[in-house]
């Protein structure tokens, strides 16, 4: 009896042991991994910092006005002036067209309609040409357009400005 | 355990048989017994207390072990548990109000000379001068000889680091550095100043700031539990381009000396761009601290500000209930006070209403007004509107810029001041001033952290209805009178001009040499922004003459920033065919 109770003993004590070393070598383990994702960590900050202030570099004003006037043939872009203020009424809108109610839509009214087709032909809303600057006018002859009204097959997202494109 | 009886039988009986007296065996026996009892005890405590020593020893020798341990190892931080990310950045990024980057930082690197373990002196004096053409090869290899460590460079660029590395030289090394960045460039280099730096280490350094913006906000921009915050400004980096821009072409074309701008919010103080010209690359700041370039006009330049000071003459007689906008004020001059005659620029006729005095800016009109009020009354007004003390802008320049009164208040100095001279000023000054008398008379005071919070009662120089009269005068100024120049189609600009003698180094005025001034405020019925343009010094030929005014020289340039800027700052301008809103309705802005 007394021989069974001091080999279990021992055998807990060596369990015991065993457990103690693989934790210990576990969090010898972990201790290192975090060691190695917090330089990774460190790296990436250090390289986030390094691209921002090369972004703010790259955005520079001088830069900025550099490129703007190297690129006035093709972007005319100018300092903001107060009479570049846009109104709503400037906007062009898609034009809607409600579905036929004749058929087979007993109970609905139009109010409840939440699908609504975008008439056909329709690009998409696009602003109004912007008021272009009196010295940038190319001659008398080409009248500025301001109309609302837009060709269908104008493409919407890479033509130039309806006025330039004239 | 076979115990032994106190007193057995038959040890009695066989003392009784041998004539002895069992009374006194019994005695002898126990003492016996207590005397083996006694051994045993000391033996034990004797045990007990060498026991005792060990452990005490065992703990002493346990403590200096670790003590021992401690003392001769490195340091190292404890890597379990939560450690907090570590900081790269040391000094945290200035900002400007919506986020755009005014000042970063780049890691790179230093470059120094480690004597100790250099291999061949001359190569490396050699390659070193190859990289970096302003060294001296046979003074380096000599420096090298003295074997001491020295620094070769602060910061290298990542080209120059990689031809270093190349040399393949072991004696010299690199040390992580940071690197100050201000990508905006010119256009911020008075308001932020420059950092450079401090103590140096071969694993780090520290930044520290120099001027600005950088030194006043030092402690906030190390602080280490703030460096990944960016310290936000109230600064409108569009904005502040702009007027640079706008200031710049002014400066050109009037060949003046230098220029000094500044747009203020006239309901907070937060000043939106400031400008003084000439300026400077913030990237490459000049070493030498007196170097021009580095004054910053708009904060450290204390000017007389001439009539602009007008405003403030008017608004305390209004105020003060002495005389209102419509009162008639004499202007016969030349007015004459002891041995000096106060003049007017122009024939003015004999008597004006206070609100054509202003207009038409005149000065004995003004001089007469400040005599009816007196010189105490004055001089608290000035303090109150904080004409009398440096502002309390977050820049080091200005805490210093204290104005220049004069050392004793005269009744002439009361009279000269009350049409600006005699009193030196900032133009921030000018545009605090202005803020307060314009936003309906709270005192304003200039701030350049975003989300300055607005004065409140406590903070009123003027009551609101002085401030309204102010703000019809101003805008009549610039409808009618000496500041046409400045108007801008929807913005409702009112100003002030004002031109001032520059006082010469050995006293009294210079002929022609002046200061030209224009304060704006805008839109006048609501004012939003106040704007203070300064010129030195600059002139033009036009309609058949040199004009040195500042109606010709500061004006214009205060309607083309409020032209340029408006916009940026999202206001819209009122339709042209609206009839003009009274001072108090609201203009909308987007």
């Amino acid at each position: 009896m007394r021989i069974v109770l001091f080999l279990l003993s021992a055998l807990v004590v060596a369990g015991f042991g065993f457990w103690a070393y693989r934790v210990n070598y576990d969090t010898q383990a972990a201790l290192r991994r975090v060691a190695a994702l917090q330089d990774e960590i460190a790296g990436e900050r250090a390289a986030m910092t390094v691209l921002r202030a090369e972004w703010a570099w790259l955005n520079r004003p001088e830069r900025l006005a550099d490129l703007v006037a190297a690129n006035a043939s093709a972007l005319g872009l100018g300092p903001l002036q107060p009479d570049h203020f846009g109104e709503p009424s400037m906007v062009v809108f898609p034009q809607v067209i409600p579905p036929p109610l004749d058929e087979g839509w007993d109970g609905v009214t139009r109010a409840d309609l939440a699908i609504l087709e975008v008439a056909a032909g329709f690009a998409g809303p696009r602003p109004l040409p912007r008021p272009r600057l009196l010295s940038q006018m190319p001659s008398p002859s080409v009248s500025p357009s301001v109309s609302p009204s837009v060709s269908p097959s104008v493409s919407p997202s890479l033509s130039p400005p309806a006025g330039a494109s004239e | 355990m076979i115990r032994k009886p106190l007193r057995p039988l038959a040890g009695v009986l066989r003392a009784r048989a041998a004539g002895g007296d069992p009374d006194a065996l019994e005695a002898h026996r126990r003492a016996e017994r207590q005397q083996a009892l006694r051994a045993t005890e000391r033996r034990r405590a004797e045990w007990r207390l060498t026991l005792l020593g060990f452990l005490v020893l065992a703990g002493f020798l346990t403590a200096a072990g670790r003590m021992a341990a401690v003392a001769t190892s490195d340091p190292s931080e404890p890597t379990a548990g939560v450690s907090a990310a570590r900081i790269t950045a040391a000094r945290a990024d200035i900002v400007d109000r919506a986020g755009r980057v005014l000042a970063t930082n780049l890691p790179t690197r230093g470059l120094y000379v480690q004597p100790s373990l250099m291999i061949d002196p001359a190569a490396a004096a050699e390659g070193l001068a190859a990289i970096f053409p302003e060294l001296e090869p046979v003074e380096l290899e000599a420096r090298i000889r003295q074997g001491r460590f020295f620094w070769v460079r602060q910061s290298i660029s990542p080209e120059q680091r990689q031809r270093v590395h190349e040399l393949g030289e072991p004696g010299l090394q690199f040390a992580p550095r940071e690197m100050r960045l201000y990508p905006a460039g010119r256009a911020v280099s008075h308001v932020l100043g420059g950092a450079a730096f401090g103590q140096l280490d071969v694993s780090a350094a520290e930044l520290l700031g120099t001027a600005g913006v950088e030194h006043w906000f030092d402690a906030r921009l190390r602080d280490p539990a703030q460096a990944g915050v960016p310290l936000a400004l109230s600064l409108d980096l569009s904005a502040q381009v702009a007027l640079r821009e706008v200031l710049a072409r002014g400066v050109e074309t009037y060949k003046a000396k230098g220029a000094a701008g500044i747009v203020m919010s006239a309901r907070t103080g937060e000043v939106v761009a400031i400008v003084s010209l000439p300026d400077f690359d913030p990237n490459a700041r000049p070493r030498d601290a007196k170097d021009p370039r580095l004054f910053n006009r708009a904060v450290q330049g204390l000017y007389e500000l001439g009539s602009t000071f007008k405003l403030f003459t008017a608004a305390l007689a209004m105020d003060r209930g002495v005389l209102g906008p419509e009162s008639m004020v004499n202007t016969q001059g030349p007015l004459v006070w002891g041995r000096f005659k106060i003049r007017d620029f122009h024939r003015m006729p004999a008597q004006m209403s206070l609100r054509d005095v202003i207009v038409e800016s005149s000065n004995t009109g003004t001089a007469r007004v400040a005599m009816m009020m007196g010189v105490t009354a004055q001089q608290d007004f000035l303090r109150g509107l904080g004409f009398l003390e440096p502002t309390s802008l977050q820049l080091s320049e200005a805490s210093q810029a204290k104005p220049m009164a004069p050392p004793r208040w005269s009744e002439l100095s009361m009279m000269t001041i009350s049409f600006g001279h005699g009193l030196a000023a900032t133009p921030l000054h000018l545009a605090a001033g202005y803020a307060s008398l314009a936003n309906g008379g709270l005192r304003v005071r200039p701030t350049l952290v975003k989300g300055g919070s607005a004065p409140t009662e406590a903070d009123r120089v003027v009551g609101p209805e002085t401030s309204r009269h102010i703000r019809e005068m101003l805008r009549a100024v610039v409808t009618d009178g000496t500041g046409r120049n400045a108007d801008v189609p929807g913005y409702l600009v009112g100003g002030k001009t004002g031109t001032a003698d520059k006082p010469q180094p050995g006293g009294g005025y210079a002929r022609d040499k002046v200061i030209q001034t224009f304060a704006a405020v805008f839109p006048m019925n609501d004012p939003e922004y106040v704007v203070v343009i300064s010129i030195d010094e600059g002139s033009i030929f036009a309609a058949g003459e040199t004009r040195r005014t500042a109606g010709w020289i500061a004006a214009p340039l205060a309607g083309e920033t409020i032209r340029r800027i408006a916009p940026i700052l999202g206001m819209r301008p009122l339709p042209p065919t609206a009839p003009e809103p009274d001072a108090g309705a609201t203009l909308v802005s987007n």
